[in-house]
């Protein structure tokens, strides 16, 4: 006589204890691959962020700013984004890990199929420009991000070190007229440039390399093309102007 | 045992009793020498600590009956849902150390790690017994499914829910460690 099979029985009987339900097990196992998509999802997300950043960012620029070519590029680096993507692979690694077969499958393996199909996903919402878009509104919406990880786009605004970015709002005669992301109107003398090249035009954004010469004026001596909504000028500043200028 | 459970095999059992309560007396029938013995071997349980941990393993059985995976051996399961029992009991209670292997197993360990050539005969069995009791529990556990549950290793690792080469790799690092404390302890073949 199997005496703890006995007492079992005995005991699942006086405390009419029941099989749990079906649907359940059905469910906790769909939530560990919800949570491991969703953690994918976000880790999509900070890699297309990644990506977006590195595209941008001028990384020649360090001349500029006193700083050597290896420091400049560790400054620039997202690190938010890379401790972002860390943190939501891990959140994948240990929800796969719990899915019914996840198991199986070694840490390092997991590990290289969340990066994969991180960066994958990350490469498409790239795409549609997620990445920006998100930088953009954390950056317009929260200072602190901008603190964190707004590097990309700050240091663009920083005339004492040769560097200006802002809409141009008039052109004549060898000087522009520009307002920055703190609102502030400068004047750029730019001579011949200007003429040369069709980068400056009202409406659009530009960027300057040359030499603050008074607390409002500015002398350019390269001139670079910025995107509307791309670093360091956001489309919450851009498209009001452009309004304001098209009336 | 019923008759009627003979012929059936244990998944059918397991699926049989959702419906009849007697099906699973069946299935437990057939699983509790051997989980006693797993129990006492690879955690160093008394009889009393693991017949508790037998039942609560059983009941557990019961409760997550719809939570069988078809592609699991049945006995996969319940082994695994033994582990997971003990390593539950281990961390809630400390239980005494209770060394119950017979020679038998013990000869058998230490012929399947091919001990024997470095230890006298008649002294292996008890040697071979202080050594197990040294093991890391994870090496021991890995040794003890291997050897002397005769698990295959995808059946460890459904059992310990390790990829398959990590338990190849805990079942070969168990066996040098085996070695090692033999010849630390005993020497070369003495």
């Amino acid at each position: 006589m199997a005496e703890i099979a006995k007492k079992t029985l005995e005991k699942i009987k006086e405390e009419k204890i029941t099989p749990e339900p079906k649907w359940k097990f059905f469910l906790t196992d769909w939530a560990y691959w919800g949570f491991f998509a969703f953690t994918i999802v976000f880790g999509s997300l900070s890699f297309s962020v990644i990506f977006f950043v590195l595209r941008e960012s001028d990384w020649d620029i360090y001349r500029y700013l006193h700083h050597g070519p290896w420091s400049f590029t560790l400054e620039l680096l997202p690190y938010f984004w890379i401790a972002s993507l860390s943190f939501f692979l891990f959140l994948a690694i240990i929800n796969f890990h719990h899915t019914k077969h996840g198991y199986r499958f070694t840490p390092t393996l997991i590990v290289g199929l969340s990066i994969l199909l991180s960066a994958l996903l990350g490469a498409s919402l790239s795409l549609i420009k997620a990445g920006e878009v998100l930088d953009d509104a954390l950056f317009e919406n929260y200072p602190t991000y901008g603190k964190i990880a707004g590097f990309h786009r700050t240091v663009w605004n920083d005339p004492e070190n040769g560097l200006l970015n802002g809409l141009v709002i008039s052109k004549e005669d060898g000087t522009v007229k520009i307002i920055d992301r703190n609102k502030k109107v400068w004047e750029v003398n730019c001579s011949s440039l200007c003429e040369e090249t069709d980068i400056v035009k009202i409406g659009v954004p530009a960027r300057f390399i040359g030499e603050q010469t008074g607390s409002n004026s500015f002398s350019a001596e390269e001139i670079r093309p910025g995107k509307i909504g791309a670093p360091p000028l956001p489309l919450k500043i851009i498209r009001p102007k452009l309004k304001m200028l098209i009336n | 045992m019923p008759e009627k459970c003979e012929s059936k095999t244990d998944e059918e059992l397991a699926s049989l009793s959702l419906k009849d309560q007697d099906f699973f007396y069946c299935l437990l029938s057939r699983y509790e020498d051997r989980l006693l013995r797993y129990l006492s071997r690879a955690f160093f349980f008394s009889r009393e600590d693991a017949e508790d941990v037998l039942q609560e393993t059983f009941l557990k059985i019961y409760k997550n009956l719809n939570g069988f995976d078809p592609s699991l051996k049945f006995s996969s399961w319940a082994y695994r849902i033994a582990h997971n029992e003990s390593v539950s009991f281990l961390r809630k209670h400390n239980p005494k150390i209770f060394n119950t292997y017979n020679e038998e197993d013990l000869e058998k360990i230490s012929s399947d790690i091919d001990l024997e050539k470095e230890m006298e005969k008649k002294h292996s069995a008890e040697r071979a017994r202080e050594i197990i009791q040294s093991l890391k529990e994870n090496y021991r556990e890995a040794l003890i499914l291997k050897f002397l549950e005769d698990k295959s290793y995808e059946e460890i690792s459904d059992i310990i829910k390790k990829p398959v080469g990590t338990v190849a790799t805990l079942i070969s690092r168990a066996k040098k460690q085996f070695k090692k404390i033999s010849l630390e302890k005993y020497g070369g073949n003495s």
